[in-house]
C-alpha cells in the first residue's frame, strides 16, 4: 500500500479497493435469478404436444407457472394437461400431474398450472383430441443465464 | 431481491431473445414480448456444454436453419432507425455463414454474416448502386479477426450510416473493433418481405457451421458499456 504523508490512501490503492467491491457485487447480481416470461401458440394435432419445456436446465431454477388459454376449446375437443419432471440427469420423463379432460369452454377460460423448483428437466404438455384448435400459452420462471 | 426481465436496462427495446432453454425439439421460444415463433428446420443438434448451458450446433451441410415467417416479424424489418444484434458463436469452418438475415439480396432488408474471418453487415437496396462494391445495390460494414474454432461474443450496433462492432473472448478480453464501411456509410435498407433465417435468404446456401447461443435483436443501439457488461455477465458459461 502507498499513503500520502497525511495518511490518506493513494488513489491507485483506493481504486483497487473499489474494483474489489464492484467485482463482489457483480458476483451476487449476476447470480440473481431474473423473473422471465415466454410463450406462444400451440396448434393442436390430435397428439400430445409440448407446451413449455426445459429439457436440461443449467442448474437449479424456479419455474413458477404455465397458463393456457382455452377460449377456442369447444365441445368437439377434449384436452388434457400433463406435467412431467426428470429426477436425475438424463432420466426418464415421469408424470407428476394430469388434469381431468377439459371439454368445451371452461370457466374461467384460462387454466394455470403451478410448477415447482427443478434441476433436471420439466415439461408441460397438452393432449387434445378433436378438430385442430389454437391455444395461447404463457410461462413464467426465474433463470440466471 | 427480485429482478424482472423487462426492468433490466439491457432489455430495453429488445425485440428477439433466443436463449435455447428448451434443450430439445424443433421450436425455440422468444423471451422478448413479441413472442416470435421460431422454427428449427432440419433439426440442428441441441448441445450441452460442460457448464451445463445448452447451445445449438448447426452442421452446415444438412440445410439446417432457423426460420421466422416474415409476417410474424415485421418488427425486425428495419428500414430506418437504430438497431443492435448480438450472439455468442463458435464457427468451425471457413466460408460464408449466416448469423441472421431478413433480406433479399440486392433488393431489400439486412443480413449479418461471417466470411472466413470477416464479420459483415449488409443492407440491400433495390437499384441503388453503391461503389466501391463494384456497383452492387448494397451498403455494408465489416470487421476483421474473427478466427474459427473459438467462442466469440459479437455485438453490433447500427446508428444511421455507422455500424459499431464489439468482440468479447472467453478469457474476458473485450474490444471495440475497427469497422470499415462502404463509401457514404450504411443506407437505410428497403422493406423486405423475406423470412428471418440464419442462412441465405433463398434457404439453399450459407448455412451456419458450428455452435451458437442466444441470438438477440434490439430496436435501439446498444452502447459499448452495455455490450461489455453483457459479455462479462455471460462469458463464464463458455470457459
Amino acid at each position: 500500500m502507498s499513503y500520502y504523508e497525511d495518511g490518506i490512501e493513494a488513489p491507485s490503492t483506493a481504486l483497487e479497493a473499489i474494483n474489489t467491491i464492484v467485482t463482489a457485487i457483480r458476483v451476487v447480481t449476476d447470480a440473481t435469478p431474473v423473473e422471465t416470461e415466454t410463450g406462444g401458440t400451440i396448434t393442436s394435432d390430435d397428439s400430445e404436444q409440448d407446451v413449455y419445456i426445459n429439457n436440461a436446465p443449467e442448474g437449479v431454477y424456479v419455474p413458477n407457472y404455465v397458463s393456457i388459454d382455452f377460449t377456442n376449446n369447444t365441445a368437439a375437443q377434449s384436452a388434457v394437461i400433463k406435467q412431467y419432471r426428470r429426477y436425475k440427469t438424463g432420466g426418464d420423463w415421469i408424470l407428476i400431474d394430469q388434469s381431468d379432460p377439459i371439454v368445451g369452454l371452461p370457466d374461467p377460460a384460462g387454466v394455470d398450472i403451478e410448477l415447482k423448483p427443478n434441476r433436471y428437466g420439466i415439461k408441460v404438455t397438452l393432449d387434445v383430441t378433436g378438430a385442430s384448435k389454437t391455444y395461447d400459452w404463457t410461462a413464467f420462471y426465474k433463470a440466471t443465464s | 431481491m427480485s429482478l424482472h426481465y423487462d426492468d433490466l436496462p439491457i432489455n430495453e427495446d429488445i425485440l428477439l431473445d433466443l436463449p435455447y432453454r428448451e434443450g430439445t425439439g424443433v421450436i425455440t421460444q422468444d423471451l422478448a414480448k413479441p413472442h416470435h415463433s421460431v422454427a428449427l428446420v432440419n433439426t440442428p443438434a441441441w448441445t450441452e456444454l460442460d457448464s451445463g448451458l445448452t447451445v445449438l450446433t448447426w452442421d452446415g451441410e444438412s440445410n439446417e436453419y432457423l426460420e421466422c415467417a416474415h409476417a410474424a416479424c415485421e418488427d425486425l424489418d428495419f428500414t430506418d432507425g437504430d438497431y443492435s444484434i448480438g450472439l455468442w458463436f463458435n464457427r468451425t469452418r471457413t466460408g460464408t455463414h449466416m448469423f441472421l438475415s431478413r433480406c433479399q439480396q440486392d433488393v431489400s432488408g439486412w443480413e449479418l454474416y461471417i466470411y472466413n474471418e470477416v464479420v459483415q453487415l449488409m443492407h440491400h437496396h433495390a437499384g441503388t448502386l453503391v461503389p466501391p462494391i463494384t456497383g452492387n445495390p448494397r451498403t455494408g460494414a465489416f470487421s476483421l479477426g474473427w478466427t474459427q474454432d473459438v467462442w466469440w461474443f459479437l455485438g453490433l450496433s447500427r446508428v444511421g450510416g455507422v455500424a459499431s462492432m464489439y468482440r468479447g473472448a472467453v478469457d474476458g478480453t473485450f474490444e471495440t473493433l475497427d469497422v470499415s464501411h462502404t463509401a457514404g456509410g450504411l443506407v437505410d435498407p428497403e422493406t423486405s418481405a423475406y423470412d428471418l433465417v440464419n442462412c441465405r435468404y433463398s434457404k439453399d446456401a450459407n448455412f451456419f457451421y458450428g455452435m451458437d447461443w442466444r441470438k438477440r435483436v434490439w430496436g435501439r443501439s446498444l452502447s459499448a458499456a452495455e455490450w461489455a457488461q453483457e459479455h462479462e455477465r455471460t462469458r463464464g458459461w463458455f470457459a
